[in-house]
């Protein structure tokens, strides 16, 4: 968590810095909170998982600065093994906005993030071997982490006073993982399955957005307008 | 917010679309049962194919017998079952007039290769050790039952 703190800081830092230069349209004019729905979905619909994610962005001026925060548990439960495996993930990142001069806020954007994940696995194990005695086999994997790039494209339409509806399309690439000794992840916190090196994902959201002041395009179209 | 239906039209289909891409194939159960590497016995001299006069051959801490001269036939190579509960697996070969032993050292990692499947022991050979001969290591990783490889794995010099 403390990169995320670091990245999210710098990123405020730079464009702070921009806009001290005197381009003020660089000013951000709200904050959006939401939630996925699609992993909402999947935790109610799905017995052996739960997962649940946040996220948020800025405005400055037609970019957006992203963070995504999510927490995930499995649970694979069968006759002869016991697998668990719960960890966290954040997502951060710089998208375009390519309908910024559009009112209330819609957003059409392309970008890219910048991934990480940090969960524990263990496995309980009663194999039926013929050529030796049944054992059970425990292992528990600590402090596995991982991390990965997502290319994305998405919209976020405002569907109701300040409420937006939207998803967003990601394409997972350059996974790594490390920590795994005795127990190689089966899937990763906020990535999918573990033995995937690039994947597609697909996630709905629902935000409010909260406005801080009028876009600097708005306010000089009411003062033409009047 | 007269955009609003025509968005939510596209949210719709392009969620459609792109869920529909992103589903993948689930792969091939394999086993839920330890690899089994083979063992070759050579001469020395020439590294040809040799058929030592071996009576048994078990493994320290298993009750079964992995060849019996009184039901089975001499050859030169054997497939043998790795212990999946310790990171070593000692056999002996019982011959005539001694007893040899034969230690073969891996690291064992454990992947849930599918929910449905269960899960499996991925062995890497690191080391081995013999009473008899020479042994080395030709090819790391042992084979499952169902591959059905041929492939060597120890190389024993007599």
């Amino acid at each position: 968590m403390k990169y995320c703190y670091k990245i999210v800081l710098l990123g405020w830092v730079l464009l702070s810095t921009y806009t001290s230069w005197g381009q003020s349209k660089f000013l951000p004019t709200g904050i959006r909170a939401g939630f996925n729905l699609s992993t909402a979905g999947k935790t109610i619909t799905r017995d052996f998982m739960s997962q649940y994610e946040v996220t948020g962005d800025i405005d400055f001026y037609k970019y957006l600065l992203n963070l995504d925060l999510g927490t995930a548990q499995f649970n694979y439960e069968e006759d002869d093994f016991t697998y668990n495996l719960s960890g966290s993930y954040f997502r951060t990142g710089i998208d375009i906005n390519f309908v910024n001069n559009l009112p209330n806020s819609h957003a059409l954007f392309m970008g890219a993030r910048y991934a990480r994940s940090f969960f524990n696995a263990s496995v309980s194990w009663d194999p039926d071997d013929p050529y030796w005695p049944d054992q059970n086999i425990s292992v528990e994997e600590e402090n596995m982490r991982a991390f990965w790039f997502e290319i994305v494209g998405g919209m976020k339409v405002n569907v109701l006073y300040n409420f937006h509806l939207g998803f967003t399309a990601r394409l997972k690439i350059a996974r790594s993982y490390y920590g795994e000794d005795r127990l190689i992840p089966y899937r990763i916190p906020g990535y999918g399955p573990a033995e995937v090196g690039s994947m597609w994902g697909f996630d709905y959201y629902i935000s409010y957005r909260i406005p801080f002041r009028k876009k600097p395009d708005v306010v000089e179209k009411l003062k033409i307008t009047k | 917010m007269n955009y609003f239906p025509r968005y939510l039209l596209f949210i719709c289909l392009a969620g459609g679309l792109v869920f529909l891409a992103s589903c993948y194939d689930d792969s091939d159960c394999v086993t839920e049962f330890a690899p089994y590497i083979n063992i070759n016995f050579k001469k020395n001299i020439d590294r040809l194919d040799t058929i030592p006069p071996v009576l048994r051959i078990g493994a320290i801490n298993s009750d079964s017998l992995f060849f019996n001269r009184e039901t089975d036939s001499l050859r030169a190579k054997y497939v043998l079952p790795l212990n999946l509960y310790e990171d070593q697996t000692r056999f002996f070969f019982d011959f005539a007039s001694s007893q040899q032993t034969l230690l073969v050292i891996y690291n064992r990692q454990i992947i849930l290769e599918n929910p449905d499947c269960g899960l499996v022991n991925i062995f890497d050979l690191d080391s081995v050790n013999t009473t008899f001969g020479s042994a080395r290591i030709i090819e790391e990783i042992p084979k499952f039952p169902d591959e059905e490889s041929n492939e060597i794995n120890i190389e024993i010099l007599l």
